[in-house]
């Protein structure tokens, strides 16, 4: 039979993100964490001075803070241990692929990346390891007035007033620990800013890359989409899998304006060694719309909860999610919103699957601020348990201080129906097919809200997660 | 003293303040006074818990208070229910702390095979601090029914504990009416162990000023087809103050197990502060869980109903929130009870 050719969106298996590039043509800081090792990454970076003091001032956070005392252990990891600055040699960020040094393109090329760029994408950034490799923006997209560009470079042009003005101040280092250590050796990540009225059609996308084994990565998105814009961001990620602890703690922070929409789309797909200790974070203002789409498949322990600030009057929220944790993971995520403005509205929508001993937690907070009248909140989460060696827990809160507030939640834990895999198999369909079409169709409220290629390829990793799952 | 009690199971993000419900307590706590009347159940004052093997159980307000309650010299108030005895006439039992600053009671409940047992206890007055500590075993096909009533005044600080566990086909059927005033704390632990085992919390409250009121209840699912039901509906005015936790637990194992927890807030007033916190553990896959909650003020819909029909506003509110308590007083197995809470307003 003749071999298919594998493309992005339609073929994808787990070697298509296991697959690492030899790390030796590289320069590294030395392992673990020190105002020394804080000012070489700085240095490196030709930080203006704010950014150093902003630097060193994380790390003093980062080494007074505690760790947390709920959520899954992270005993496993030891920062110690960790390289939190990792670049390739002669590494020179570039608008042109072919300038790009040819084991990272070609890890790209593997990845679909230029192909999806070409295909169905305004603009790409690609970050390896600390640092991005390239990042284009179509020239019609560009006309428009749209930044799409690397932060750090932004950091020193035209935008840098925007960019200290809103740098960490979502997001800041006295959050939590690992807010604070991102502060501390932050490398990478995209600046994005839509001018007021401009409607960016296709989507941005930003994909990181980790290759180095025992490396963080720590790149930090800044995106602010201005009064009456709207924006479309997708994030990607993986890593090849090593026998040592990789971390990743991004930041994210996202600024929707006034009337301003932005829809901020994840396929998470990390290496099993991960420890993804993530923090996001969107502000919206007045009649702003904040869109959440996230699946999270990868990551050998997962922290990550969006938070959405509803600070305008009118502003909403919608948060859709799917985490599917397999074997040696324990993936805690959900969302956090908390409603400040009048008549403010979230809805959230999240499915949760465990198999094959994988831990699943959706950790929820929705708050109701004393002056968010007529503010409304509905979740609905479910969780699927594959098998009894798993676990799925559910652990939401709901505050509300306010009386004139709308606020509904219904959660649902199960297995998948005797009755439902019988119906399939009766029709001629195996049983490992019925499943894997039953946790399809358990997760389609999430695949449909994705652009077609991605949906195919979250339906793709639920499929290679399903093989293998009876019995 | 500080005493941390109704601690979640498992911990969430400390900025909520959810995890756990911080009270002072005295150093000295003397013994609660108590009436109570019972025609048919032979009572037995123990010196403690482990007199009548009750000292290694979970109870629903946690580990700090347990310590407390089996340091605390009060006697233990013990009831055993024979074997196939069913208690018709239940046991009533009536606190009024009128005169008491800081007290405590204990009570352990010990229900044998295809026995049935209802408790209803009444409590009253303004204790500066009150603990009550309730501990239970339920054995095979037996059937335990404990009604509480609060009704305290202002200032009054009160802590109630209840935990034990369900053998094969057993039931406990639990019913708490906060309807006073005071800062109130209420939990209860329940064990599913035995195959079959059924819990029923039925839970109705009025928090008002600026009172509060802390609530954990904890179903541990450990046995095959056990079942829980966790229900709670109440009303929040002035500046009050309520956290409810709810977890059902779902060990591995407990196949077919079935549990459900619902909680309907109606909020009446600008000030109230008001964390619905329910979990669901589950390490087993053979099972079916749900929680749901609504919290917020009466629908324009229901508003617009009654003031087509010439009810004003405050009325309807008024209505909506006496009728909560209400439905929940006209659940209780009791005519007596049930009457006197229906007619006394």
């Amino acid at each position: 039979m003749e071999k298919k050719e594998k493309t992005y969106v339609e073929d994808v298996d787990r070697s298509l993100y296991d697959f690492r590039n030899v790390d030796e043509d590289v320069y590294k800081v030395e392992e673990g964490l020190t105002p020394e090792i804080v000012k070489q990454i700085s240095k490196e970076k030709n930080d203006p001075e704010w950014m150093t003091e902003f630097r060193l001032k994380s790390l003093e956070i980062y080494n007074n803070k505690p760790m947390s005392n709920w959520g899954p252990p992270i005993d496993g990891l030891d920062i110690d241990n960790i390289v939190t600055y990792v670049k390739p040699k002669n590494n020179k960020m570039s608008a042109d692929w072919n300038e790009v040094p040819e084991d990272i393109k070609s890890t790209f090329e593997k990845l679909g990346i230029p192909q999806a760029e070409r295909e169905s994408l305004a603009g790409v950034g690609a970050q390896y390891d600390s640092e991005l490799v390239y990042h284009n923006v179509r020239e019609e997209v560009a006309a428009q007035g749209v930044i799409y560009t690397d932060l750090e470079s932004a950091m020193h042009g035209e935008y840098a007033d925007m960019i200290k003005e809103h740098f960490m101040k979502l997001i800041t280092p006295d959050d939590h620990k690992f807010a604070a250590l991102h502060g501390a050796v932050w490398s990478g990540g995209s600046f994005v800013y839509v001018p007021p009225g401009v409607s960016v059609e296709i989507p941005l996308q930003s994909y990181f890359r980790l290759n180095a084994p025992g490396a963080g990565q720590f790149e930090h998105t800044l995106i602010i989409v201005d009064e009456g814009a709207d924006l479309h961001f997708i994030e990607g990620c993986s890593a090849p899998k090593y026998n040592v602890a990789n971390l990743h703690a991004g930041a994210v922070e996202l600024f929707v304006g006034k009337n301003a929409k932005l829809r901020y789309s994840t396929i998470e797909n990390w290496s099993k060694n991960m420890y993804n200790l993530n923090t996001k974070r969107a502000v919206v203002e007045e009649g702003g719309t904040m869109e959440w789409v996230s699946g999270s498949f990868g990551s050998h322990t997962s922290y990550l909860y969006p938070m959405t600030i509803l600070k305008g009057d009118d502003s909403k929220v919608e948060f859709t999610g799917i985490t599917f944790a397999g074997e040696g993971q324990d993936l805690d995520t959900g969302l956090k919103v908390v409603h400040v403005g009048e008549r403010t509205l979230s809805t959230v929508n999240t499915k949760s699957i465990s198999k094959s001993g994988g831990i699943s937690t959706f950790r929820s907070a929705v708050v109701i601020g004393p002056k968010a009248k007529g503010a409304k909140s509905a979740v609905d989460c479910s969780s699927l348990m594959l098998d009894d060696i798993s676990r799925s827990d559910t652990i939401p809160v709901m505050e509300v201080n306010c009386d004139d507030a709308d606020v509904g939640h219904e959660a649902k834990i199960g297995r998948i129906s005797d009755e439902a895999i019988f119906y399939l198999m009766s029709r001629g369909i195996s049983e490992e097919d019925a499943r894997a079409m039953i946790v399809s169709g358990f997760a389609d409220n999430v695949s449909k809200e994705l652009p077609l290629e991605y949906a195919v390829e979250m339906n793709n990793l639920i499929r290679i997660e399903m093989v293998g799952s009876i019995g | 003293m500080d005493l941390k009690i109704n601690k979640l199971p498992v911990p969430t993000w400390n900025w909520l303040k959810v995890n756990d419900y911080q009270v002072a307590i005295p150093e000295e706590i003397n013994e609660a006074s108590y009436r109570i009347n019972t025609k048919d159940v032979n009572l037995q004052s123990v010196q403690s818990f482990a007199d009548v093997s009750l000292e290694g159980i979970e109870i629903g307000a946690g580990n700090e208070f347990k310590s407390i309650s089996d340091k605390n010299s009060a006697k233990v108030c013990a009831v055993n229910v024979n074997k196939d005895t069913v208690v018709k006439e239940p046991i009533r039992i009536d606190f009024d702390y009128s005169k008491e600053e800081n007290a405590f009671s204990k009570f352990a409940i010990k229900l044998e095979n295809k026995s049935e047992l209802t408790v209803i206890i009444n409590f009253k007055g303004n204790p500066s601090f009150g603990g009550n500590d309730i501990r239970f075993s339920v054995a095979e096909d037996a059937h335990l029914t404990v009604v509480e009533i609060f009704d305290f005044e202002d200032n009054s600080n009160f802590i109630d504990s209840i935990g034990g566990s369900l053998e094969k086909i057993g039931g406990l059927k639990l019913m708490q009416l906060n309807r006073g005033l005071g800062n109130v704390a209420l939990s209860c632990y329940t064990d599913l162990v035995g195959d079959k085992s059924t819990l029923d919390i039925d839970t109705g409250y009025l928090v008002r000023g600026n009172d509060r009121l802390d609530i954990n209840y904890v179903a541990k699912h450990r046995g095959v087809s056990t079942d829980s039901k966790i229900k709670a509906s109440g009303v929040l005015r002035d500046n009050a103050t309520k956290t409810f936790r709810g977890t059902i637990d779902f060990i591995k194992g407990a196949k077919h197990a079935t549990g459900d927890e619902r909680e309907d807030v109606l909020l009446m007033n600008e000030g109230v502060h008001n964390n619905t916190v329910p979990l669901i553990l589950c390490a087993e896959e053979d099972v079916e869980g749900g929680h749901g909650a609504t919290i917020g003020k009466i629908s324009d819909e229901i508003l617009y109903y009654f003031e087509a029909r010439g009810i004003p506003e405050d009325m309807v509110n008024e209505l909506m929130a006496q009728s909560k308590l209400d439905a929940v007083s006209g659940r209780i197995p009791d005519e007596v009870t049930k009457e006197q809470l229906l007619n006394r307003d």
